[in-house]
């Protein structure tokens, strides 16, 4: 069963020459994990704010949960999904980390008894719950991020998007962010939509797409996105470290059977292979 | 990074913390409203007791206290200072001009300084001991009667909470506009004033693109969490009315007959 | 001339109950022509060092030697503004501070604060904005329609037209995707080069801190832990938290047994090392 549907969608903005999406047709199955990959300008950041009902589309149709995105499904299609965007500073609403769960709570008419209960649940899910009473200005690019994770939450809502939700984070900000989206999708709490340029984080997830220039380039399992090295470069990506360590030693010489091996299935054939020869 | 109390909240769990905001906002008015009736010494020094009593019970150091109002008290000095020059009455002591000290300037001006200071530690011990989205809650629902004139009550707590919040954020973007405009040689010391009054452009440009743009992002996070203007919402503080609070209103009143009989009549 | 710290300590609020240590007796000096990187979490005074590198800081105690300038906490911010023109810092998402009305007049407001006449400063504007790898159509347009990596490009154009001697980056990447990463971080190495700059960049990407600095001052809570070259600084550094990529799968490799002559500082290094082991070659 798929929770998004997206058919023939195109988008310009006002006063642009160039359209930002252009007959882009995809599906997310519930449950599932979908990555949508591209460089900065490619038109992920328009897919994803359309997807998650910030704006409406102009040509094609986008349903979500059965539901068409119009004007009329506008706020019955916002409260099934939850947004987790790129700055961590412009999307903190509340003074302090409770309130801040708190907002989209109230938003949804939740008595103060269940709110209590849940920010707590989510505070805790994210690592967050120990500063309940911090105040933005107090906490890390991270932290915040992990806040607006648990607010996005809070409500339960069925679709999770991560719109660029890593790229204004240091390198151990975007770790920790990656590691708790794969850990919100063993837990199944939402089918997750995350939109960003890293694709390392494709690695852990079920499905991929490829956006440049407003088109899909490719789409497929990891594992055949990362075995098309012409798709990867042609699309001014990065192969994760683990990946393209394996390209080099194999352009140096090592012989591979199966070029996606995990870092750790790496190190046990380096290993091997020093021990045997 | 200053050490200005005014609009400061220190978190703590003490009797005046916990007293409900509603409460202590109205309370606060009303005490502002009585400081007019004092008109000597003993009811002067009354007030101004009351309010480090208070001080005390809220278990902020007193130290601290007045370290973080040092330059309103030399404000105040500034404003007394003024009053003992441009009063008179009594016996005049000095004369210069249209300067002159006269007793009872210096009456008046000692009293002005003991009024100013009671109502800066009455307003400042309020912000202290209450979040500033209480404080934006209580005034939403203590002006709730206006709604039904059609007011947006909600609207106007929320704006409250949502331009305190963004307070710091915004002062933290404005001190690296100014960092990263004096490195290409923005010079906010220069001797013109017409150069120093156009020095504030490259400030204020992108200062106000990036509230834009923040403003942007925040009205998409605000929508994206099902927020609807007007539509019903529900509140996360619930504001409980305790014994305390009718008791902080009796202490008042009290506090009020009190300066009725110990005021000059 | 080096950059010389001698004993350099700055309290935020000094002499107030809220006096809170920026940093404290940062002793080091930074070689001319070096590159050399900050490093250290939220927190461990980066910040507040390079705003002492053209003044807009004055350290609390102890003495900078800096192009020439000696500043001592008696030293009056004025006295710096020539400073400026030789210390140029791009801050962290410089893009924020474009304010003219074109990319041509944004990128001469350095040079005509420090006194170039207008036509010379347009003209050094123009012949830095193609240095940083734009068009020069581009001059007339307003910041405004640019994107998000142009503008950014814009923004150190008005830092490099000032032909600073030092250079001062502050994450000088952050935001950008892997491929403007890469393209952001050749374009400094270049003019490090070619301009023989003193370069001191603050960075959280350890890659990019082993791949060029010739060293690395490492801060923790406002103290220098270590200064030292990168490969010492990643060798057997258990309290450090990040690291590159190839030092942190090289400790894979070493906690099975696995031992290489060097610690690899980059994907290449770890593949010549790799190579030399298991292979028994050398690369060419």
């Amino acid at each position: 069963m798929s929770l998004v549907k997206v058919t023939n969608l195109s988008f310009t903005y006002p006063n642009q020459s160039h359209p930002a999406l252009k007959n882009i047709s995809l599906t997310v199955p519930k449950n599932s994990y979908v990555t949508i990959i591209g460089e900065n300008g490619s038109g992920k950041s328009t897919l994803a704010r359309i997807i998650g009902a910030i704006s409406l589309p102009q040509n094609g149709q986008v349903s979500i949960d059965n539901l068409l995105l119009d004007k009329a499904h506008l706020n019955a299609i916002r409260a099934k999904i939850g947004m987790v965007f790129q700055n961590p500073d412009s999307q903190f609403v509340g003074s302090t980390v409770e309130d801040d769960v708190a907002f989209g709570l109230e938003n949804h008419c939740f008595s103060p008894e269940e709110m209590n209960e849940i920010i707590t649940k989510y505070l805790k899910l994210v690592g967050m719950n120990d500063y309940r009473f911090r105040t933005p200005e107090s906490l890390s690019g991270g932290q915040k991020q992990r806040v607006a994770i648990a607010s996005a939450l809070a409500y339960r809502p069925k679709l999770l998007i991560f719109d660029e939700a890593t790229s204004m984070l240091d390198p151990q900000g975007r770790q920790e962010i990656s590691k708790l989206i794969q850990n919100l999708k063993l837990r199944q709490l939402a089918t997750i939509i995350s939109v960003t340029h890293n694709l390392s984080e494709a690695l852990v997830s079920d499905y991929v797409y490829i956006l440049n220039h407003g088109e899909i380039q490719g789409r497929g399992t990891p594992t055949e996105i990362f075995a098309n090295q012409e798709l990867i470069t042609k699309n001014h990506l990065k192969l994760p470290f683990t990946l393209e360590l394996i390209q080099q030693l194999k352009k140096a010489g090592f012989p591979f059977e199966n070029e996606q091996l995990s870092t750790t299935e790496l190190v046990q054939y380096l290993w091997t292979l020093n021990s045997t020869t | 990074m200053s050490k200005v109390l005014i609009g400061r909240y220190l978190p703590g769990d003490s009797v005046i913390h916990r007293l409900d905001p509603r409460g202590k906002i109205v309370f606060t008015i009303l005490f502002i409203v009585i400081v007019f009736w004092a008109n000597n010494l003993i009811t002067y020094g009354l007030l101004l007791f009351f309010t480090f009593w208070l001080i005390h019970l809220s278990k902020i150091s007193l130290n601290y206290f007045f370290a973080g109002m040092k330059s309103f008290v030399y404000l105040a000095l500034f404003v007394v200072v003024i009053q003992i020059f441009f009063s008179g009455g009594g016996i005049t002591y000095w004369h210069w001009g249209i300067f002159r000290v006269t007793q009872m300037g210096l009456i008046n001006a000692f009293y002005m300084f003991l009024r100013l200071l009671i109502n800066l530690n009455i307003s400042t011990i309020l912000t202290l001991t209450t979040s500033p989205l209480l404080i934006a809650d209580s005034i939403e629902s203590l002006l709730k009667p206006l709604s039904y004139f059609g007011v947006p009550v909600q609207i106007i707590g929320l704006i409250i909470s949502i331009a305190l919040r963004f307070i710091p954020t915004i002062a933290d973007a404005a001190q690296k506009i100014v960092n990263a405009q004096m490195s290409r040689g923005v010079d906010f010391n220069a001797p013109s004033l017409k150069k120093r009054i156009m020095n504030i452009i490259p400030i204020l440009v992108p200062l106000l693109e990036s509230n834009f743009k923040m403003a942007d992002e925040l009205s998409e996070a605000m929508e994206s969490r099902g927020y609807i203007p007007l539509a019903k919402r529900t509140h996360f503080h619930v504001m409980h009315w305790h014994w305390q609070d009718s008791t902080a209103f009796g202490i008042l009143g009290l506090l009020a007959v009190l300066l009725i009989i110990l005021r000059q009549s | 001339m080096d950059i010389k710290f001698n004993h350099v300590s700055y309290y935020y609020n000094a002499n107030t109950p809220l006096q809170t240590v920026g940093f404290k007796d940062l002793d080091f000096t930074i070689k001319e022509h070096s590159f050399t990187s900050i490093i250290g979490q939220t927190g461990s005074g980066k910040s507040t060092l390079i705003q002492h590198l053209n003044g807009l800081l004055i350290p609390s105690q102890g003495e900078i030697n800096i192009a020439g300038f000696k500043i001592v906490p008696q030293t009056k911010r004025k006295s710096l503004s020539k400073l400026r023109s030789q210390v140029g810092i791009v801050f962290q998402f410089p893009e924020n501070q474009l304010y003219e009305s074109t990319v041509l007049k944004d990128i001469a407001v350095g040079p005509l604060n420090f006194g170039v006449p207008l036509a010379k400063a347009q003209k050094q504007a123009l012949a830095t904005l193609k240095l940083v790898g734009l068009d020069s159509d581009l001059a007339q347009r307003s910041p405004t329609e640019l994107s998000g990596g142009q503008m950014r490009r814009v923004a150190i154009a008005g830092i490099l037209v000032m032909k600073p001697k030092i250079l001062v980056l502050d994450e000088p990447t952050a935001g950008l995707d892997p491929y403007a990463h890469e393209e952001m971080m050749e374009l400094f190495w270049h003019l490090h080069q070619k301009w023989h700059l003193t370069t001191i960049m603050v960075s959280h990407s350890m890659d990019d801190v082993a791949q060029y600095s010739d060293q690395v001052i490492w801060l923790d809570q406002g103290r220098l832990i270590q200064m030292a070259s990168p490969r010492e600084i990643f060798t057997n550094n258990q309290q450090l938290q990040m690291k590159p990529q190839s030092v942190a799968f090289y400790q894979e490799l070493q906690a099975k047994g696995l031992q290489l002559l060097q610690t690899p500082l980059t994907i290449a290094e770890l593949v010549t090392e790799l190579k030399k082991k298991i292979l028994g070659t050398t690369i060419e």
